[in-house]
């Protein structure tokens, strides 16, 4: 599963995110993530903390798997001292030929979104009859 | 807010400004703690701190932990955090991951607080993998308003 980026042109200006996130109105994170094969298929988990679980908008379009979250709206307070800021989630992964894409499966718990892509049934070879004319 | 020029706090915080940049400089390429922050070997969870008049938060980044075996201690104005991060699956060989980005396993981070705690009422909530701490100050650290008698 090769990771790429694209631009994407949606509908709603707000969440148009590019490469890196860099650009558009709101700033995105590219989340870390471990991808792991099993006889089934494969598992895919991005760490995504502070995201409600609605905010989480991961689709599949034209091989594309797209990962993203929305920013969440911290409470503002009067920091001492700041790591990290309330920011969304952005990444994007190429999908081979072999997942099915009807069956992909997310589940999002404390902060870990969880997906399963599995493979799809192999091709089965077809017999094809060869008629003596 | 009205922001006061305070020598100590201020030069302090430059300080550790100092520290953090020397330190993400002095680190090997690939290893920048901000834009992946599971991978930050040095400091984990990473936190945001705040203050306001009774209380000071402590929120930290901290996805796919078990809230019951997070241990957080108090004592005075020190707060130290220590868990455990369980990999995604142990199931698995290494030879069928395609990427292994998430850093998993134990970690502990202290920190000084600016004021002494009321440890008897420190609460904590874990939430969509954001740990939110919330210390009362104790009744000496906080600020005190005296009245002015008019003889």
């Amino acid at each position: 599963m090769a990771e790429s980026t694209v631009p994407t042109a949606t509908a709603e200006p707000k969440t148009t995110a590019c490469a890196g996130g860099a650009c558009g109105t709101e700033r995105f994170i590219s989340p870390a993530v471990d991808i792991f094969e099993g006889a089934k298929g494969l598992n895919l988990v991005a760490d995504v903390p502070g995201l409600d679980k609605e905010s989480i908008a991961d689709s599949v379009e034209n091989d594309l798997l797209t990962i993203k979250g929305a920013a969440r709206q911290g409470i503002e307070r009067d920091y001492l001292h700041r790591e990290f800021q309330p920011v969304g989630y952005f990444r994007q992964f190429k999908l081979g030929n072999r997942i099915d894409r009807a069956g992909i499966n997310a589940e999002y718990k404390s902060g870990v979104l969880h997906l399963t892509l599995p493979f799809a049934e192999a091709a089965k070879p077809r017999q094809i009859a060869v008629k003596v004319a | 807010m009205l922001r006061i020029f305070a020598p100590r706090q201020d030069f302090a915080a430059f300080r550790r400004e100092i520290d953090r940049s020397l330190e993400s400089f002095l680190r090997p390429a690939g290893a920048r703690g901000d834009f992946l922050p599971a991978r930050n070997p040095r400091e984990y969870p990473l936190v945001n701190v705040a203050e306001d008049a009774d209380n000071v938060y402590i929120e930290a980044l901290a996805p796919g932990l078990d809230a019951e075996k997070l241990q957080i201690t108090v004592l005075r104005n020190q707060v130290t955090i220590a868990g455990e991060k369980v990999p995604a699956s142990t199931d698995f060989k290494a030879e069928s991951y395609h990427r292994s980005e998430r850093a998993a396993g134990r970690f502990t981070r202290t920190f000084q607080l600016p004021s002494e705690t009321d440890e008897a009422k420190v609460a904590a909530e874990y939430r969509n993998g954001v740990l939110t701490i919330t210390l009362p100050k104790s009744e000496g650290a906080k600020p005190r308003q005296i009245a002015v008698n008019v003889a």
